[in-house]
């Protein structure tokens, strides 16, 4: 009801200058991360206002109590509710040592000590916190977004000193972090209901999610967007004519799109001479189909091939599978998982297992009900679309070769040359923010590159390089004269 | 700016700094017992009041019931309440309040 409320508050003013989630999340970010500006422009009661753990909390004033010149006895972490219900009782002594002091800066931080020291099972421990905080919330100059944030957190402690939060065993912190993020959810919901779109983590499906996976928060009960496929011939010719080597593969790849429709791609691998360009020609499909995400996993990296299923929740810092933080980044729900140099993720023994992972994941049926270990929650991610590129498909391991559409791409030939230097010559330009002032490429120039990429061996990577030395050359040219 | 308002800035500020209203001023306010802390929504935000038997009180019966105006600042001994315009003393509450430290 709650947040309801609140986010009703927010539609409202949407015409005016209503507050974004990145800009309620922001304004915490900054009061809690610029101690200098909390400092100049906002009571330290406000500061404590937007944290979201008890902890956090305690050991901020901790540090302030002691920068203030006053000796604080303790310094236990508290992350339990009866650890912190120990605490508390220093905590209100704190309060009373410091108010003692007579200052107005000693009485501030006493507000701070009473605020962790108050417990929602005991509303009376609230009683003379709220006033105060009330008053402080009132008196800072906050603009209006942060007035918003901070009355939304406000009315978590105002509802326990009402006695309607005895039974919670969390924080206030943390309870007032939850409705925010609640209230953050509700404003984004209106923004991704138009078009297709898929709730890839069912709420009745997931459990009470870590304070390290917040991020996630977002995501529960939320329909996402599932990006659309828009003029598929135009993808087809920009690809065609930046990619004149690989015609086939493009056309192989752009076989699943349907205009007007989400685009849904069979798992592909791309495989073809180091450095030809598969990895390039996934980030640009990625760009042309209407900026759908493309998240990069490195299959050559032991470290990453060890993350792509996640690691369990009960780990120190547990992640989520590669999917669901694909989804979490870019907030869709069919964004592109590109797993690079595939064979020597699979060749890793050390990881022997990660291939078995990739299999579940290429399995639309198992993907559609996934249960990511980190999340502790079943999630849809069967519309991610998953391609991978390699070298060559040896060593890969039949299953896993038959679940992807194999894609040769060719290595260019010298015939692709200005076709292929026009597009690096593009992307080193838009690179620089030159775009439309750097002037073609010359035939005698075309000369110096075509000699120079053949003794490379016709790799895009090189050609890079070489195209870029020659722009250089070519500018260095210019000054002189 | 009132100047109610003015007195109340200034004495927010004195509690602020860890300040009491003296014994003096505590035994002149009107006094309340048998207090109960109420906790209502009120528009946008929420307000404390205090209930309970109310005397001291000029220009009112020598004992009646009271609810207060919204509370401004209650210190944590719960001796005394400010209102916006009025400072009264807690005598003794309904139910001691729980505070478990």
């Amino acid at each position: 009801m709650l947040a309801t409320r609140h986010s009703d508050g927010y539609m409202k003013s949407k015409d005016s200058s209503s507050p974004t989630a990145s800009s309620v999340r922001q304004f915490w970010l900054n009061v809690v991360a610029e101690d200098r500006e909390v400092e100049m422009r906002i009571h330290p009661a406000v500061a404590v206002l937007a944290m979201s753990r008890w902890d956090t909390a305690y050991r901020w004033i901790l540090a302030r109590t002691r920068a203030a010149g006053v000796t604080c006895k303790g310094d236990q972490p508290a992350t339990t509710a009866d650890e912190r219900a120990a605490l508390r009782k220093v905590c209100w002594d704190m309060a009373d040592d410091l108010y003692a002091r007579g200052s107005t800066e000693h009485g501030r931080l006493a507000l701070c000590w009473l605020m962790l020291a108050a417990d929602p099972r005991y509303p009376a421990t609230l009683w003379p916190v709220m006033p105060a905080l009330q008053w402080v919330v009132d008196e800072a100059e906050l603009d209006e977004e942060e007035t918003v944030a901070a009355a939304l957190r406000l009315t978590v402690w105002w509802k326990a000193a009402a006695g309607e939060s005895t039974k919670e065993k969390m924080s206030l912190f943390a309870l007032a972090a939850d409705l925010e993020n609640q209230a953050v959810t509700d404003l984004k919901d209106p923004v991704v209901s138009d078009g297709p779109g898929v709730v890839v983590m069912p709420k009745a499906k997931a459990s009470k999610l870590k304070s390290e996976h917040a991020p996630y928060k977002d995501l529960v009960g939320v329909k996402l967007p599932l990006v659309v496929a828009r003029d598929v011939a135009g993808v087809r010719r920009t690809l065609l004519a930046e990619y004149p080597h690989a015609a086939a593969a493009i056309d192989l790849v752009l076989r699943d799109l349907r205009e007007g429709e989400p685009v849904r791609l069979k798992p592909m691998l791309l495989v073809g001479p180091p450095g030809n360009g598969k990895s390039r020609l996934i980030r640009r499909l990625g760009d042309l189909l209407g900026g759908i995400g493309v998240f990069r996993f490195d299959g050559g990296s032991s470290a990453d091939a060890i993350g792509y299923g996640g690691t369990p929740r009960g780990w120190s810092d547990s992640t989520p599978c590669v999917p669901a933080r694909a989804v979490q980044t870019y907030r869709q729900a069919n964004p592109i998982v590109m797993v690079d140099e595939l064979e020597k993720a699979c060749a890793n023994t050390r990881n022997g297992a990660l291939w078995h992972v990739l299999l579940q994941h290429l399995e639309r049926e198992t993907a559609a009900r996934m249960r990511d270990v980190s999340l502790d929650a079943e999630m849809d991610l069967s519309w991610v679309n998953h391609l991978a590129t390699a070298n060559s498909t040896e060593g890969l391991p039949a299953p896993l070769r038959d679940r992807y559409r194999i894609v040769k791409v060719p290595a260019p030939a010298l015939d692709h040359l200005p076709a292929l230097a026009g597009t690096v010559l593009r992307e080193i330009a838009a690179e620089n923010g030159e775009q439309g002032f750097v002037q073609p490429l010359a035939g005698d120039e075309l000369d110096v590159i075509a000699k120079a990429w053949q003794r490379a061996g016709f790799s895009i990577r090189k050609l890079q390089k070489i195209v870029a030395a020659t722009v250089e050359a070519r500018d260095a040219v210019a000054m002189r004269h | 700016m009132t100047e109610a308002d003015d007195k109340l800035r200034e004495d927010l500020a004195f509690y602020e700094r860890g300040g009491l209203p003296s014994p003096e001023d505590l035994e002149k306010a009107p006094r309340i017992d048998l207090w109960r802390v109420v906790v209502q929504p009120h528009g946008d935000q929420h307000v404390m009041r205090v209930t309970g038997i109310v005397s001291r009180r000029p220009n009112m019966a020598p004992v009646s019931e009271i609810e207060t105006a919204p509370v401004r600042w209650v210190d944590r001994g719960f001796l005394f309440v400010r209102t916006r315009n009025t400072l009264y003393e807690l005598g003794e509450p309904a139910e001691e309040p729980a505070v478990p430290v």
